[in-house]
């Protein structure tokens, strides 16, 4: 009986607790100008972002951004449920994936007329091309990961092997240094927005393409799509040189894989995690008569366009990364390991950049990520896919793929 | 305890060791099975002392070479660990009590007592289990959101706790439980709801500590709709907590699995504690209280 | 009884009118408190979960991607649906996922229950052991398994080494991929619905087990005519609720495949996942929500009609 009463009082002071406890821990807005600012959140990054914004909101009275990091996996299912239910943030991070999804809805505030001049003629070209649609610019860029073939430059030493520097001699290469506790390359195997990003090069030197410039044609089901897609599937089922699972967890310096096709910002982690490891990195192999290619990822800095303070968003989105260099460096070099998009900020982390020669050197022929909306992704994806998985020939999986998508592009006519 | 009479009794007659050998192969069966359910969470719990360049080395490395106890010291400093512990805690622990109390009147009320629509009420109540959360996260938002409760305790809090499979269990138990120990407190005068907690709800403590255990880890683990409802660092639970240290540059396998270990643990203990309720009997013998 | 209408002065008033109350609620007393008993729950799904179901009705009639206006399609989405390879080749997933899955739990946590019932040496332990999966939360399962699971260094293809069988692709193949999970799905809830059935256990009073054993009845005689059919309500909200968890799996597909390899793990609710989350098809996803909702009904209710037990006796 004391028992059972106990359980309940408990109860009820729960309850009670409760109902005065309810507000929880929303910050107290004042008579300040408040925005929401979402990125992408791993909290060893967060530390240096979260300086940022506290010196931003020290130096500009009036106005708060509140600074709120999202976990990596959910970032898009966030997005996509904060701007539906108008509980979506004033400033936020994109990458290629979302780009063209906000672009399209109107989410994303044409930033053209806000673009200061000098900050225009200080970022790559490419990158502002990248993010520019129908004349509008859409966001602001930061960084650019490059892709390319990550290697164990002791092991390739030992073995008296250089960097492949074509298709053929990287099977040659890997069938070489491929032993049963080592692979001879990885490439992505998970379907998803990072496969096709590292998959999109070996399309491109191969001269191929997805879809035409003005997004009308479909032009995957071609020739040079059947040779791409073959090639990776021929590593993992003919050649039998590259894993049909790439959940290997930076394999090349735990010794388990001797290439991998990977991005610039490993260079940081291997250094700080396998201080004994000699990362290699060279441009990824052509095919016969291809042309050196790669891709680059990166994010930049979008403004939400039903923002209620649109200015104020404005002034941060530029502040962030665009103005003062010495605010962006420690972020692209240090942090994030990456190449800045803006000339001015490499040249002050011209130090940096030397260290990291080979990466630079594949900017000169980096394409950014393709914004293509989620159902080209998609498309790409089966493609991949079966031919990985289902041995499906490659014409045939060029074939349906390229249906979808002209299907899709048939339909596609967005109101910007 | 049906068939566990003595050794002896069952041997009687037959030769000793068919027996015996049932009981070994058994025996090996379960200790197989445990090891199967034990291994990942002890892989789990020494990994995250591990460095990160031990973590994945081939052969696989099972003990840590070097305890770096300084994961769980990184992930404490590299963020509110401590207050993501406190937010689930205090969120799983209230949906947990309260709901204990609705679904036991709901399930009792279901079960027990005659009202013209209760069959359809059951029906309507186990349906809403047919939707899955993803199809009704929006317009679950955007209720939440009209209540003020974005970024709150209370979305966190109030839209857990009706459910209905703890309603449906709730019926299922009473409906099995035996009838003679109601009808003696009905006869004695005891009113409804009387019956109710004074009776009926003591014997159902195996399901109560049963549905404490599960409404507390559902709550402790859930991800995605806290996910969804709170934005700010300092309202996060601790598996978004887990969950951000993920990222495909640099994910931080060591500090997640730190982070884990430490997650897992408020959960073993309840279940330890309630252990004992699970296999309590009743006896019709003699009524409580 | 007070006739209604009748004036009276304040204290009075209030006492016939308590009286009156009083009476009412002793003569519907079972309505009342099951009414009472009832109302927190039910309002509470009729917010939380009702509202938005209906909201999906209505939302499946429309084409919305949530950012611009909803345009009206009436019943083009579900007509879509019909003819959409990817539901359907969803649904054969799904289904192939279930009749694997069901089985396998339910046989799995009953037989666990059974043995761990019983005076065991070290029952608590294997009590605790079994049930330590359902503690693993999501996150984690994914680095458990992908490590565990990984072809060519994974800890069970190197167990396995060791007693001379092959490495096994598990996840990363067509074939095992949803065999795989069907068994990693198993090892988590293994330990949860068998804590379910060993509180159902409990409710059949030590009396009848010794009048079983006073009769003679064997250990199987036992199960099969006094432990089984006392079960039977606990049975069947394992066996309904395990089915229904089934065709909604979703975690482990997320964590663990994203619904590879070449979408051989593509079940139903991921697919309505992405429409929704991915592709921005809200009105076409709620539409493939609504049409999963109704397949449930329709289980559910022949589950039910089979079984017979989950009625009020």
């Amino acid at each position: 009986m004391a028992h059972r009463l106990a359980r309940y009082e408990r109860a009820a002071v729960l309850l009670a607790g409760l109902l005065l406890m309810g507000p929880g821990a929303t910050p107290s807005i004042g008579a300040e100008v408040a925005l929401t600012f979402w990125r992408v959140g791993v909290p060893d990054r967060d530390v240096y972002i979260q300086k940022l914004v506290d010196q931003y909101n020290a130096s500009h009275p009036g106005v708060k951004i509140i600074h709120e990091p999202v976990p990596f996996a959910q970032y898009g299912d966030k997005l996509s449920t904060g701007f539906v239910t108008g509980a979506g943030p004033d400033i936020f991070w994109v990458s290629a994936g979302q780009f063209t999804k906000f672009v399209d809805s109107g989410v994303a505030l044409p930033l053209t007329r806000y673009f200061p001049e000098a900050l225009k003629k200080d970022l790559e070209p490419v990158t502002l091309s990248a993010v520019t649609v129908g004349g509008q610019v859409y966001s602001v860029p930061m960084e650019m990961d490059p892709v390319g073939l990550i290697y164990d430059k002791k092991l390739f030493r030992e073995k008296g092997v250089n960097p492949p520097k074509t298709w053929d001699e990287l099977i040659e290469v890997a069938r070489k240094l491929k032993t049963p506790q080592r692979w001879g390359v990885v490439v992505e195997t998970d379907p998803g927005y990072f496969q096709n990003f590292l998959w999109y090069p070996w399309l491109w030197q191969a001269g191929g393409s997805v879809i035409s410039d003005d997004w009308k044609r479909s032009l995957f089901n071609s020739p040079t799509t059947v040779k791409a897609l073959e090639f990776w599937g021929d590593l993992i089922n003919k050649h039998k040189v590259a894993p049909a699972s790439s959940k290997l967890r930076d394999p090349v310096p735990n010794g388990l894989a001797a290439m991998q096709e990977i991005g610039m910002w490993v260079a940081g982690i291997y250094r700080k995690n396998y201080p004994q490891f000699e990362l290699g990195v060279a441009p990824l192999p052509i095919p016969p008569g291809g042309q050196p290619v790669t891709v680059y990822g990166g994010w930049s800095t979008m403004v939400n366009a039903k923002s209620k303070h649109i200015d104020e968003a404005v002034k941060f989105a530029f502040w962030l990364f665009g103005e003062d260099q010495a605010r962006v460096l420690p972020w692209t070099t240090e942090i994030r390991s990456s190449v800045a998009a803006r000339r001015s900020v490499r040249k002050l982390g011209e130090r940096f950049y030397e260290q990291h020669a080979d990466w630079m050197r594949l900017i000169e022929s980096a394409r950014p990520e393709p914004r293509y909306p989620p159902e080209v992704v998609e498309a790409v994806t089966e493609a991949i896919q079966a031919v990985l998985f289902r041995g499906t020939p490659g014409a045939r999986a060029a074939a349906m793929a390229s249906d979808k998508i002209q299907a899709f592009l048939n339909a596609y006519a967005p109101k910007r | 305890m049906r068939a566990s009479a003595s050794l002896s009794d069952r041997t009687q007659g037959r030769g000793l060791s068919p027996q015996i050998a049932r009981w070994a192969v058994l025996y090996a069966a379960l200790c197989l099975l445990a090891v199967v359910t034990i291994f990942p969470l002890l892989w789990m719990v020494l990994s995250a002392f591990k460095s990160v360049d031990v973590m994945f080395r081939y052969p696989p490395v099972l003990v840590p070479p070097r305890w770096q106890f300084s994961n769980f010291r990184e992930v404490f400093e590299l963020s509110p660990f401590s207050r993501y512990l406190l937010n689930s805690f205090y969120v799983a622990s209230t949906v947990t009590v309260v709901a204990l109390l609705l679904h036991s009147m709901a399930g009792y009320a279901l079960a027990r007592l005659r009202f013209p629509g209760n069959r359809v009420m059951f029906l309507m109540i186990v349906s809403t289990l047919f939707i899955p959360l993803y199809a009704i996260t929006i317009p679950l938002f955007l209720i939440v959101q009209q209540f003020g409760w974005v970024n709150r305790y209370w979305g966190l809090i109030v839209p857990s706790i009706p459910n209905a499979f703890g309603i449906f269990l709730f019926r299922q138990f009473f409906l099995s439980l035996p009838r003679e120990l109601e009808d003696a407190a009905r006869i004695d005068g005891c009113g409804r709801i009387g019956t109710f907690f004074r009776i009926a709800l003591p014997m159902a403590r195996p399901i109560t500590a049963t549905l404490a255990v599960f409404f507390f880890l559902y709550n402790w683990d859930n991800f995605f709709w806290p996910l969804i409802v709170t934005s700010s660092t300092d309202m996060r639970v601790v598996q978004v907590g887990v969950a951000a240290f993920y990222d495909v540059y640099n994910p931080r396998w060591n500090l997640m699995l730190a982070g884990a270990s430490i997650a897992v643990v408020p959960s073993f203990v309840l279940f330890f504690l309630l252990q004992r309720h699970l296999v309590r009997g009743i006896q019709l013998t003699g009524l409580k209280g | 009884m007070q006739a209604p209408g009748a004036t009276t002065g304040g204290p009075q008033g209030l006492a016939r009118a308590w009286r009156r109350a009083r009476d009412l609620f002793r003569r519907h007393e079972e309505a009342a408190v099951a009414g009472l008993f009832l109302a927190p729950d039910v309002l509470g799904l009729a917010i939380f979960v009702g509202a938005p179901i209906l909201f999906a009705l209505y939302v499946s009639f429309f084409r919305w991607d949530g950012l611009s206006p909803r345009v009206w399609a009436g019943a083009d989405n579900y007509r879509q649906l019909l003819a959409d390879p990817k539901w359907w080749s969803s649904l054969e997933i799904t289904g192939s996922f279930v009749l694997l899955h069901v089985p396998l739990l339910f046989g799995a946590s009953l037989a666990l229950a059974l043995l761990v019932n019983r005076k065991l040496r070290g029952r608590d332990f294997f009590r605790t052991a079994y049930f330590g999966p359902v503690a693993i939360s999501l996150v984690i399962m994914s680095i458990l398994w992908g490590y565990i699971l990984e072809p060519s260094f994974g800890v069970l293809n190197y167990t396995l080494g060791l007693v001379g069988i092959g490495p096994q692709p598990w996840l990363s193949s067509v074939g095992q991929a949803l065999p795989t999970l069907v068994a990693i799905s198993a090892w988590k809830f293994m330990g949860y619905y068998m804590v379910i059935f060993l509180a159902g256990l409990q409710n059949i009073p030590e009396e009848y087990y010794e009048a079983a054993r006073v009769d003679g009845a064997g250990a199987w005689r036992t199960f099969w005519s006094l432990t089984l059919p006392l079960l039977k309500p606990v049975s069947f909200f394992v066996l309904v609720i395990i089915m229904i968890r089934s065709f909604q799996v979703f975690d482990q597909v997320y964590v663990l495949t994203q619904g590879g390899p070449a979408y051989s793990t593509y079940v139903v609710v991921y697919y309505i996942y992405e429409l929704a989350f991915r592709f921005m098809r809200l009105g076409y996803a709620s539409g493939a929500s609504v049409a999963l909702f109704l397949l449930l009904l329709v289980l559910t209710v022949a589950a039910n009609r089979l079984f017979r037990s989950g009625a009020v006796d």
